[in-house]
């Protein structure tokens, strides 16, 4: 019986292990179960036996803990390291090209003094012959050049004043003219060669 | 390191607790004896032989039940009509004073939650401690579950038996 003061649908102690042994008394039903085919699959199972449970896994070696660990961190370096040189080099070819800078190379100074009268034709083309390989060139021709190269290297202003007798242009419309026409000065000794580069080319 | 689950212990795990394993797959399974069956091949299966078998092979068969009642998709409406497929899930026995189909009613009208206690701790052996742990709750949890189904039988069962068998103990 219930004691008093205890709650409808409460139990003592003792009711409590009263009735946990009169249900103990009672046995349950035959087990259904095949014991000699659970036998037979159970030796089938045992062949093939599966992993530990994790509880009882063995624990992992230093290797297999750290291997992704180690893998991960390395590729995240050689990412890091990558990104920064790809940054690196888009702002270095993003920069200006520097300016071309100009050698100074050695070369002999020329005293500046007035510039020396032109030689004669004949010396001319001896002095340039002396170093350049021996060429048949006319006094002419000479002369031709030597004013060139002094128009080059000093000005048109540095070239000396036409003579007075060769105030009239020429014209000519053909390099044989103008040839011709050289030909002649040369043995006169002076030539002026005036003419548009139209017609020069024409030909 | 525990050695696997030899013949000879498989034969006396049967023996001591197959009719309280299918009792427990009982309150889930239609084929309790298919559930229990299974949990005794994968525990030859295992390499090194569980720590608490016992509590092991309960933990298996409810698994078992659970997943097979949920596979056929009718585990409610089987809770109400396995004792119709079924009958008595005892056998009558001249130890006790308890009518076996009565006493099969008033455990399928506890709640799976309070039933499972009371056969595990019953019928089963377990430790308040094992069955926290097999049902997933914890001990003062399932201290109060079995309390309260142990109370809800004694009102299904009446209380003459009780009465005369504590006057008698007095």
């Amino acid at each position: 019986m219930a004691s008093e003061g205890q709650q409808p649908g409460e139990m003592n102690a003792q009711e409590s292990r009263a009735l946990e042994r009169e249900l103990r008394a009672l046995v349950p039903r035959n087990p259904r179960i095949d014991v000699a085919k659970v036998m037979y699959l159970a030796g089938q199972a045992s062949l093939s036996p599966v992993p530990p449970l994790a509880p009882i896994a063995p624990t992992p070696t230093w290797n297999s803990q750290w291997l992704w660990p180690a893998a991960t961190a390395v590729s995240s370096v050689l990412a890091a390291w990558l990104a920064v040189l790809l940054v690196l080099s888009h702002n270095k070819d993003s920069l200006p090209a520097p300016e071309p800078r100009t050698v100074a190379q050695p070369h002999h100074a020329t005293p500046k003094t007035d510039p020396p009268p032109p030689l004669p034709a004949a010396e001319q083309a001896v002095a340039s012959s002396a170093s350049a390989p021996p060429v048949n060139i006319s006094a002419a021709d000479a002369h031709y050049l030597n004013a060139r190269k002094t128009a080059i290297q000093q000005g048109v202003e540095a070239l000396p004043e036409p003579p007075p007798n060769s105030s009239q242009p020429v014209e000519v419309s053909s390099y044989r003219e103008l040839k011709a026409r050289s030909f002649k000065r040369e043995l006169g000794g002076h030539r002026t060669i005036t003419g548009s580069w139209t017609s020069w080319f024409d030909h | 390191m525990n050695p696997p689950v030899g013949p000879e212990q498989l034969t006396s795990l049967l023996e001591a607790y197959g009719a309280a394993l299918e009792l427990f797959a009982a309150q889930w399974s239609d084929n309790p004896d298919d559930c229990v069956q299974e949990a005794f091949i994968e525990l030859a299966r295992q390499a090194q032989s569980p720590d608490r078998v016992v509590a092991w092979l309960y933990r298996v068969v409810r698994n078992r039940a659970i997943s097979h009642a949920r596979s056929a998709g009718r585990r409610r409406k089987y809770e109400s009509a396995v004792a119709e497929q079924n009958g008595s899930w005892f056998e009558s026995s001249p130890g006790s004073s308890l009518d076996a189909a009565a006493a099969t009613q008033a455990l399928q009208e506890l709640s799976p939650q309070h039933r499972e206690v009371i056969v595990a701790r019953i019928w089963g052996g377990l430790s308040f401690e094992q069955i926290a742990e097999l049902v997933g709750s914890s001990v003062s949890t399932a201290h109060r579950r079995y309390g309260e189904g142990l109370a809800h039988l004694r009102e299904r069962l009446g209380l003459a038996w009780l009465v005369k068998d504590s006057s008698r103990a007095k």
